[in-house]
Order: structure tokens, then C-alpha cells, then sequence
């Protein structure tokens, strides 16, 4: 017993309290932005300010933003311990965003930190904003949310599945993506519309018709040397759709002069099989209607196949257009590389070549897409 | 014995109790007949009634002469309890029980004038019930036992007698069903009780220091109420009622971890509902102990855990208070300690004004003060709430050492700290034993067929069988239902 007593005093006096932090000195870091300057990392911060709620006085901005700069990106965190005096808690971050200036060869050193920190969630976004500087963005305040980065989160997740031109990227995905043979990540690329002076400042939330603000302006990918792919529209829609990251996309066509939208249901797109430098893309689309602004009755039953084969034809449209555009910058964005890496892996001598530049362009495809119009819509009751 | 001797030891007696008396009456030449009799104990119109009023007709003129006290007493005062006492210690002991003593020539008769010193039977103020019967257990040995009997018209109730305590000589009666309770247990409770050799007992709560000592435990392992239904329950279970002279409670033994959630109003409800408030319960028993720990060990160690605007939440709150959240949370539960204990001592009358304060001390003041969180009021509300469902009041002792351990262990240690606790609860849990039994059956060891009436409860006609841990005979129950 004395024995026993003596074990937990000691374990008590050297484990106790390890780790342990109180929430008031914690600066929570809602989200965080890595780029290159002059050689130095730049690491720009969005830590959440603590304000008690309906405090008198001057109201305060729910953010602050620091930056530090180092050699490493360790050494730019680290300098801004010297501003603020709290620790910071990165457990529940956001996004990040990753600069242009670092998408090329150092991204390896930014992705070891990352992966390195224990207390690093995985499941942050991964974003970019090749038009602005990052700190910008992370300094724009939300009309939506108090917490600006979970506005940003929220928006990009949402419209991946509502709309279908935008992409989602976990960092786990993208740590995954980065690593794996035959694929380079996609990312969503935000945009700070109007001026930084009105987007930061705490009164611009007090009115309704703003013009600051932040949005997903597209989709974009990084080459091996850090060019910037601008992955368009209906570029993105063709990777959403291959990707199966689609849950309730439009998908517009023209039917003459005038134009018909279906709403996806369900669909599911991917590579079928390689047969010599051939791939079939192989899927399935359900839809109903949506809008319609064409002259046949949509009661004829031939109308909606149709109105099904000019969908049909949209989708693979847009397939084709995103297939294209890996093609030409020699990038591949969409994973096709990777799906032979996994399915075919001899076709391709992976480790003595490279894919993107020599792979690619070699691979041809075949479109064998099924689109099935479910319903014709739904009126309102009465009506 | 010898008259004078008594009567001189009786007489020096009273100078030290003057409530004793003693009574000569002439009955003849030189022939006396000694009452005596406690007037604090027992009943003046029984004696006055039947005793005085034989033996004063006994003039010593014109009657037949007293010759054999008992064939006398036996023949002229109607009373179906009398008792002859042969000893001292026995005389002494039945005088302070309420009897009349009769002394004539040598032999010694002792008569019941028992006075009523009872309140009547009354509601139970520790287990309130809202449906069932209302009566509970008075002070009154016989009382409460013609409550369970009452109950149960069976032969096969049987009453053991013992007496306990060396100087309170207190009346302790064992009762079981001798076909279904297992003799084992039985025996098991009456060499418990037999080895008791202590100076008074009280009230059958004494009798927690002498069973099941061997466990080095908090959480309770034999169960008090002072509900005649409960009881009755519990002895057609195949258990043990303990019930003892001067105590409103009865002891049930062997009782089980599962037995503390079930309440005697549960069998009055319909099973979907009782089961309703059986997890109630169980859940509140877990959250009493873990809440405050675990919100210790999320804030100051794992916050990760907490979603952001959570997070922000809190950290807003806790940002006026200067203690770290351990000292915090100190504050508040021993304030909720000195409540809780300061109403249950307080009259009924004074409660409301402590109520008040404490609302607003605990609610406001010290929230407004910056002494603590308005969160932290909430987890220990939480936790203090239900702490309160318990019916059995046993249980809280359990659930308030647990809570602090655990309370300490997640300031030292954060979440490892709170499962490392966790675990010795439960592992704690384990190694009771009861009367032989594992404190957790039927839950673990899992016993299937027992689970209709354990955590949840199936409808009566289903729980046909007495518990398989507890009856090993007469286990099926007549439940007859076309």
C-alpha cells in the first residue's frame, strides 16, 4: 500500500497537468494562409477574438489577423509568439490557404509542418486566392457568420453538392492527392470582391447591401512549376461529374434557341476500362426537370428522352472540355492517371516516366453515359 | 428469586429513576403484592385497569386468600401476554419494555401494559410516491411487521427474533419467505447480526458497519426503505427484511447494483413508461458523476473535441473568472454541498429562505461577481439535478466520491485522467460482492432471462419468474393471464 502511495504521488508530480491549458489562453486559429515572400515563408493568421457578448463600448472586430515571417515555416509561426500573448489552438481551423508561391516545389516543406503538427485536425479545407494577396481574404468579415472562416468553410462545402462548379478538398484528400501517382489536387480558388477597407471594417456588416465580400470564384490547379490552370465553368462541372462530387447539380442545355435545366438526383461517373490507349467513361445519370423553356410538351413521352439524349450530350460535353484542358497544360487534375496507376498499373511505366507529360496525351476515350429523366417537375397544387 | 432482595434493589433503584414505581398492596397479614411497573413506558390505564383493580378487590377481609400468584393472575386479568421472569436481568428489561412486573412470595409475573409511544402510521417522508400505497414504517417493532403481514397472509413469512446491543437490548427480527428465500442468505444475515456486540443500535442503519464489510466500497450494498409494498417486494424476490424496534426503516438484503434504480411506483406504472424512468435514471446516475470531470477535462486539456462556435462560447464565459475551471468548479460544488445539506437539516418552514439564496447566490451574484462561469452553473446544476432523482438516498454517498475523483483526476490528467477513473469506478463496481453475489447481476454476469426486470421492466404478466440470482425455489410466479 505504502508502495502504491508513494507510485501515485510520483506520477502525480511528474505527469500531472501536463498539456494542461485553459480556454482564456487559447487564440483560436479559425484559419491560416502560407505563402513565399522575398525567400521567407509568410504565415498569416486569422485568430478568433474573444468578446464577451453585448459588451458596452466600441464594438470589436470578431478576428484579428498576424503575421509572422521565417526561413522555415516553423520559424514564421513561431515569430508571432513575439504579438500576441496567446497559445495557439489550430484544432479547429477552417481552411487554409495555400499561395500560388508555394504550390511548387516548396510545398513539400509546407505539407511536412502540416503533417507533422499532432494537434493539426486533418479535416481542414485546403483552398487557394491566385487573386488577391492571401491576407486579404483572411481579413474580410462575413455578413453570414461571425466566425468569417466558417463562412468561407460552410460556402465552399455547400455549393460542391447544390451547384457543382465548385470542389471541396479535406486536407487529408489533398495530403492524399499530393502523394498519390497520376493525380494533382484541385483547388477551390476564393476571391475577395470589393475593397479590403470596406470588407474588414465591422460597420459594413451593419448594412444590408454590401459589395464586399468574399466568394468561390473557380476552380484551379497548379502545374508542376506553379502556373496556374484555371479550371472554367463547365470545366468544373465535367471534373464535379467525373468525380462524382455531384449531388444536386444543374445541368443546362439548349433545346433550339430556348434552354431546359435539369437537377441531377443521382449520378455516378467514372472510368470503366482501359482497352489499349482507350478508357471508357461509364455512368449514369438520374434527373428530373427543373426548369423548361422549350416548345414540345413536356407530356409526350418522347420529349423527355429528348430532352434525356441533349443532357446526355451537355455532361459528356463538359467531360470532354475537362479532359481537354488536363490535356493541354499537361496536368492531371482529374486523377485518370491515378485510376490506371490503380487498375492498369502496368501499362504505364510509372517509375522511370512522367505521367502528366508523357501519359496523358497518349489516352483516348470513350463516352458511354446514361441520363434518365425521373420526372417531368413538379407543379405547385393548386395550379 | 427473592422478594425482599428485588423489592431492595428496586427501591434503591428509584432514587435514580423516579418515573419507577412500586406499589405494595396488602392481600393478607403480612402477605404483599408488589407492582411495579415504569410510568414513562407504560400505559397507566392498563395497569390502573387490570392490575391495580384485581389486586385492590383482594382486601384482606372476606376473600380467599391469594395462594399461587400466577394460577390467580391467569384466572382474574384478561391479558394474553404474560411472562414469568425468572432473573433479574430479564425482570429489568421487560420493566423497560412497558410490562408490569406482579411480585408475590418469591415469583415474579410480567404483565404487557405496553403504552402506545408510536406516532401513527404516516406517509413516508424519504420516498415520496405519487401512485401506491402511502403508509410506511413507524418506530413501532409490531407495527411494522403487521404491515408486511398484513401483505403477505402467508405461512410461510416467517420472523426470526434476536436481540441486539448490550445496553439497549433492541428487538431484531429477520423475515423471509422460507419457500422461496435460499437459506444460505438466511443464515448468511443472522451470523452478521449474531457477531454484533456493541453497546446500543439505534436503527437498522447501524448495521451497514457489520454486513458486507469486506467490500471497499462507497456504492451501497444493502438497501433501507420505509415503504411496507418495497419491502414486500423484495421478500417475495426471495430477499431478507431486516426490521429492528425503534427504527422507521427496514433493511433489505442481499440487494444489487440494479436494485437502486427500480422504485416500488415502477410496477404501478405501464412497463413502457416505467422502463421510461428506469433509463431516466440510469442516465442521471452517470451523468451526476461524469459531468463536471468531463467538462474539466474537455476545457482544459482536449478542447479539440468542442466545435468551434462552442469553443468561442465558453471561452467567452470563462473569461471573467480568475480560478483555473478545477477551483471553479470547487466552489461551486461545495456551495451546492453546503445547500443541499443545509436544507435537508432545515425545517420546512425556514427552507424557502434558503432556496432563495442560494437561487441567487448560486445563480446570479456569483456569476455576476466573476467568481465563476455561467456554464459551470449549468454542469453542476446538471450534475446536482441528478444527483436528486435518486429515490434510495444511499446512492449519492457513490455518486458524490466518484464525482470528485473523477473531478481530480481530469485536472490532472485531462480525458486519460478522466477513463483512467472511469475505469477504476467500474472495476470498483466489479469486485463488490453481496452476500456471495456479484453487485452487478444480472447486468454483469449478463443474464438474459433476468433482464425483463432490470434495466428496463416488461410488462408484469411477462415477469414470470422470481430473479434466478436470488429464488432457488418456487421461481415461477403464478401469473395466470387468458
Amino acid at each position: 500500500m505504502k508502495k502504491f502511495l508513494i507510485f501515485i504521488c510520483i506520477v502525480f508530480m511528474c505527469t500531472g497537468c501536463w498539456n494542461y491549458k485553459e480556454l482564456t489562453e487559447l487564440g483560436i486559429i479559425s484559419a491560416m494562409a502560407i505563402s513565399k515572400r522575398d525567400g521567407n515563408y509568410v504565415i498569416d493568421m486569422q485568430i478568433v477574438n474573444i468578446v464577451e457578448a453585448g459588451d458596452k463600448g466600441v464594438p470589436e472586430s470578431p478576428i484579428s489577423v498576424m503575421s509572422g515571417e521565417g526561413t522555415t515555416v516553423a520559424d514564421a509561426i513561431r515569430s508571432i509568439n513575439m504579438k500576441t500573448s496567446k497559445v495557439f489552438f489550430s484544432s479547429n481551423m477552417e481552411y487554409m490557404i495555400i499561395d500560388k508561391s508555394v504550390t511548387n516545389e516548396n510545398l513539400k516543406e509546407v505539407l511536412d509542418f502540416l503533417a507533422r503538427d499532432t494537434k493539426l485536425s486533418l479535416n481542414f479545407l485546403i483552398v487557394t486566392a491566385t487573386n488577391d494577396d492571401p491576407k486579404d481574404v483572411l481579413s474580410a468579415l462575413s455578413q453570414f457568420n461571425l466566425n468569417p472562416a466558417s463562412n468561407v468553410s460552410e460556402l465552399i462545402r455547400r455549393s460542391e453538392g447544390r451547384y457543382g462548379a465548385s470542389h471541396s478538398i479535406t486536407f487529408k484528400d489533398y495530403l492524399r492527392e499530393y502523394l498519390d501517382k497520376g493525380i494533382t489536387p484541385v483547388y477551390p480558388n476564393i476571391h475577395l470582391v470589393g475593397s479590403l477597407e470596406e470588407a474588414e471594417d465591422n460597420e459594413t456588416l451593419k448594412e444590408s447591401d454590401t459589395d464586399d465580400y468574399i466568394e468561390i470564384y473557380n476552380l484551379v490547379a497548379f502545374d508542376k512549376d506553379g502556373n496556374t490552370i484555371n479550371i472554367g465553368k463547365d470545366e468544373s462541372f465535367g471534373y464535379n461529374f467525373l468525380t462524382n462530387h455531384i449531388k444536386n447539380g444543374s445541368v443546362t442545355s439548349s433545346c433550339g434557341d430556348n434552354h431546359f435545366t435539369v437537377q441531377t438526383l443521382k449520378s455516378k461517373i467514372g472510368f470503366d476500362e482501359l482497352k489499349g490507349n482507350k478508357i471508357t467513361i461509364k455512368g449514369e445519370v438520374q434527373a428530373e426537370v427543373f426548369f423548361y423553356g422549350c416548345e414540345e410538351s413536356l407530356s409526350d413521352t418522347k420529349t423527355l428522352d429528348k430532352l434525356a439524349d441533349l443532357t446526355k450530350d451537355t455532361i459528356t460535353d463538359y467531360i470532354k472540355k475537362t479532359i481537354l484542358l488536363a490535356k493541354e497544360s499537361k496536368t492531371d487534375f482529374i486523377g485518370i492517371g491515378n485510376w490506371i496507376y490503380k487498375n492498369e498499373t502496368d501499362y504505364f511505366d510509372w517509375d522511370n516516366k512522367d505521367w502528366d507529360t508523357e501519359g496523358l496525351n497518349n489516352i483516348d476515350f470513350d463516352y458511354d453515359i446514361e441520363v434518365s429523366l425521373l420526372k417531368q417537375g413538379n407543379l405547385k397544387g393548386d395550379i | 428469586m427473592n422478594t425482599k432482595e428485588i423489592i431492595k434493589y428496586l427501591e434503591d433503584l428509584k432514587k435514580k429513576m423516579p418515573d419507577l414505581i412500586i406499589k405494595d398492596i396488602n392481600v393478607g397479614v403480612f402477605k404483599h403484592v408488589y407492582i411495579i411497573t415504569n410510568e414513562a413506558v407504560s400505559s397507566g390505564d392498563k395497569v390502573n385497569d387490570f392490575i391495580l383493580k384485581h389486586f385492590s378487590g383482594l382486601s384482606i377481609v372476606g376473600s380467599t386468600p391469594l395462594k399461587n400468584l400466577k394460577r390467580d393472575v391467569e384466572d382474574n386479568i384478561p391479558s394474553i401476554n404474560f411472562k414469568n421472569v425468572s432473573d433479574r436481568d430479564s425482570l429489568l428489561e421487560l420493566l423497560f419494555s412497558g410490562f408490569t412486573i406482579i411480585i408475590y412470595k418469591n415469583e415474579v409475573i410480567a404483565y404487557e401494559t405496553r403504552a402506545e409511544l408510536d406516532r401513527g402510521v404516516t406517509e413516508p417522508t424519504g420516498e415520496p410516491v405519487i401512485r401506491g400505497p402511502k403508509d410506511s414504517f413507524t418506530e413501532n417493532y409490531n407495527k411494522n411487521i403487521g404491515l408486511i403481514r398484513k401483505r403477505i397472509k402467508s405461512e410461510h413469512l416467517c420472523l426470526e427474533e434476536l436481540t441486539i446491543g448490550k445496553q439497549t437490548k433492541n428487538k431484531v427480527g429477520i423475515m423471509y419467505m422460507e419457500n422461496i428465500c435460499e437459506e444460505d442468505i438466511v443464515n448468511q444475515m443472522k451470523d452478521y447480526l449474531g457477531k454484533i456486540n456493541i453497546d446500543g443500535v439505534m436503527d437498522v442503519n447501524n448495521f451497514k458497519s457489520f454486513i458486507n464489510k469486506e467490500n471497499h466500497t462507497l456504492f451501497p450494498t444493502l438497501l433501507y426503505t420505509e415503504k411496507p409494498d418495497d419491502t414486500c417486494r423484495f421478500l417475495l424476490d426471495g430477499r431478507i427484511a431486516v426490521t429492528m424496534e425503534n427504527s422507521p426503516s427496514v433493511l433489505i438484503a442481499p440487494t444489487f447494483f440494479v436494485d437502486f434504480f427500480h422504485s416500488s411506483e415502477d410496477y404501478y406504472h405501464k412497463p413502457f413508461f416505467s422502463s421510461f424512468i428506469r433509463l431516466i435514471r440510469f442516465i442521471a446516475y452517470f451523468l451526476a458523476i461524469i459531468t463536471p470531470a468531463l467538462f474539466i477535462a474537455i476545457i482544459t486539456y482536449d478542447q479539440e473535441v468542442l466545435p468551434v462556435s462552442l469553443l468561442i462560447n465558453f471561452t467567452v464565459q470563462r473569461s471573467q473568472v480568475p480560478f483555473p475551471a478545477i477551483v471553479e468548479a470547487f466552489i461551486l460544488m461545495f456551495t451546492f454541498e453546503l445547500l443541499y445539506e443545509g436544507d435537508a437539516r432545515t425545517p420546512s418552514t425556514r427552507g424557502t429562505s434558503l432556496s432563495i439564496l442560494g437561487a441567487l447566490i448560486l445563480g446570479d451574484a456569483a456569476v455576476q461577481a466573476g467568481l465563476i462561469s455561467p456554464i459551470m452553473v449549468i454542469v453542476v446544476a446538471i450534475s446536482a439535478i441528478s444527483n436528486l432523482v435518486f429515490i434510495y438516498y444511499d446512492i449519492q454517498g457513490s455518486i458524490r466520491f466518484w464525482r470528485y475523483v473523477l473531478m481530480i483526476l481530469s485536472a490532472l490528467f485531462g480525458m486519460v485522467g478522466f477513463m483512467c477513473g472511469f475505469i477504476l469506478l467500474i472495476i470498483n463496481l466489479c469486485t463488490i460482492k453481496t452476500f456471495g453475489k456479484p453487485y452487478l447481476i444480472p447486468l454483469a454476469p449478463f443474464i438474459l432471462k433476468d433482464q425483463s426486470n432490470a434495466l428496463l421492466r416488461r410488462d408484469l404478466t411477462k415477469i414470470n419468474k422470481r430473479p434466478s440470482y436470488l429464488a432457488k425455489k418456487n421461481v415461477v410466479k403464478e401469473v395466470n393471464v387468458k
